[in-house]
């Protein structure tokens, strides 16, 4: 469903992808495993858009999406929870969620029941600004605010990154009921071996900027972890 | 008694007409962060716009209805500016975003050349606006204490303009829109909204404001084509003191600088009392360079 080919991409002069490719099939999860700095935010930043591509491509559904703005890329069914959950600090946590309903274009009057459902404590805080928000509140609104337009796609970066055990625990629910009922694939950045492990169907380890190894669960070894992640 | 009446009613006139011509540069320099030189200007198309107007009820419908020009003028400024501001914003300061002394210089240019228009379509001389005659004559409070017509229907205008603005910012779809750009322009993208467009929207909406302005100052005095540069530098300092980024900001920078003109100018002389409001508000913002309102989260400080 998504094609990534040869991506490079990078901020201002620096080259920080070098020739990346991968692929997410329909209602797949698949997880993106690598140390700090080795350009996990970067490629999903490239994936949705945010930095523009100087070689590669990036297709969705069958269609080119490389030279196409983040809003395009949006409406086409991705959905982003970006590293640092990115809420917008003055608005209130409603005016946040509904943003989240621009991307379906106006097909979605109201945002739709099953992405509030997924976080109980969100209608409780819909008059508090984003900004007062904790860590954890902050998270989970981004990604109910990515599930309002009922994405084909999501893109989460780090979602576990400085967040309470208990959220955490929350999070691996919502992904894998997502993940169960088939509609949405997931393309995961995440650091936690754990987490990834007990959520993931398909793996690509990540190193200096390109894919260094891929593969099943299964073949997600002591040997490998120890060779890409071990600091 | 009566003379503080007056002069209170002078400050608060003074302050409605300084917020007038700030709100527009509360939208395009508070909110967008573009210094647009050009803003003056836009009053001043604002101000051709009402003359143009009159000029057309003169030659083209009877007399009896033609006190009613002025309330088609402010919509019909609204509009003339508008277009003007939407023009600049996608020809021009779009691909200056992020660049603040290149928009400067760039919109000073505009602003030089569209003055200079003005002087060929107009001529140089300023010329008058007849004001209508419903808003001839003042209300009398007590004896001694006349308000002005104009003067109370400006403050109205103000508070409409501004009732407005609240409306389309904090209670409509696009003003959330606009909001969630202005506070995280590459999330905003990334949630589907056309950063784009709103931008192109937000600046002519600022400016369309500037055109009210405009129209409003017509009743004020007569009007020529350098009419806004004698309101930029006011403008900026409203805004600049209120603290950009929120509207009762210039709100309060408007009624402060209005009130402080008003009674420096009642105790002392005219300029010097033009020259201690600069200095009051070059001291205030040594003490707090962010102006009245200042923003402040939790998620900002980071």
């Amino acid at each position: 469903m998504l094609a990534v080919r040869q991506l490079e991409t990078g901020y201002g002069g620096t080259v920080i992808l070098r020739g990346v490719s991968l692929d997410v099939g329909p209602g797949q999860v698949v997880c993106l495993l690598g140390r700090n700095g080795v350009g996990k935010t970067t490629l999903m930043k490239g994936i949705m858009g945010v930095l523009k591509a100087r070689r590669g491509s990036v297709t969705f559904k069958g269609e080119d999406l490389t030279g196409r703005p983040p809003g395009v890329r949006a409406r086409r069914g991705i959905g982003y929870v970006p590293q640092g959950r990115e809420i917008f600090p003055l608005l209130t946590v409603y005016d946040n969620l509904v943003l989240g309903l621009e991307a379906a274009g106006g097909r979605l009057r109201t945002v739709p029941e099953e992405a509030i459902a997924r976080f109980p404590a969100l209608p409780t805080l819909y008059g508090r600004r984003g900004g007062d928000l904790s860590g954890g509140q902050q998270q989970q609104l981004a990604f109910a605010r990515a599930l309002a337009s009922r994405p084909e796609l999501l893109l989460l970066d780090e979602p576990c990154e400085g967040i309470q055990p208990s959220i955490v625990a929350e999070i691996r629910e919502v992904i894998r009921d997502i993940k169960r009922e088939g509609r949405t694939a997931i393309l995961l950045a995440e650091q936690d071996l754990e987490f990834v492990r007990s959520v993931g169907d398909y793996f690509y380890m990540m190193d200096r900027g390109a894919i260094v190894w891929q593969g099943e669960a299964s073949e997600l070894t002591d040997d490998v972890v120890h060779r890409h992640l071990a600091v | 008694m009566e003379v503080m009446l007056l002069q209170l009613f002078n400050g608060i006139s003074l302050s409605s007409i300084l917020l007038l011509i700030a709100l527009g540069l509360a939208i395009t320099f508070g909110l967008m962060n573009v210094i647009n030189m050009a803003h003056g200007e836009m009053i001043m198309i604002g101000a051709y716009a009402a003359f143009v107007t009159q000029n057309l009820f003169l030659a083209a419908l009877p007399e009896a209805v033609f006190d009613w020009y002025f309330v088609l003028a402010i919509p019909v400024s609204f509009l003339v500016s508008f277009l003007f501001g939407l023009i600049l914003e996608t020809s021009l300061i779009r691909f200056l975003y992020g660049r603040p002394l290149d928009s400067l210089l760039a919109t000073w240019g505009v602003g030089l050349a569209l003055q200079q228009a003005a002087r060929s379509i107009f001529g140089a001389p300023n010329v008058a606006v007849t004001s209508p005659g419903w808003l001839n004559g003042g209300w009398t409070v007590m004896e001694g204490v006349v308000l002005p017509y104009k003067r109370l229907f400006i403050i109205a205008l103000v508070a409409f303009v501004l009732l407005l603005m609240y409306g389309y910012i904090y209670r409509t779809p696009a003003g959330r829109r606009m909001r969630a750009v202005m506070q995280n322009r590459d999330m905003a993208a990334c949630l589907g909204i056309s950063t784009r467009r709103v931008d192109a929207v937000t600046f002519a909406i600022g400016s369309g404001i500037a055109g009210v302005a405009g129209c409003a100052l017509t009743l004020i005095g007569p009007i020529g084509p350098s009419i806004g540069t004698y309101y930029i530098v006011d403008a900026f300092m409203v805004v600049v003191l209120g603290g950009v980024g929120k509207l009762i900001g210039s709100v309060l920078g408007a009624l402060g600088i209005g009130m402080a003109n008003t009674l420096f100018e009642f105790w002392t002389t005219a300029s010097l009392g033009k020259v201690l409001v600069f200095l009051a508000v070059i001291l205030f913002l040594q003490w707090k360079p962010r102006g009245i309102i200042a923003v402040r989260t939790r998620s900002l400080d980071t």
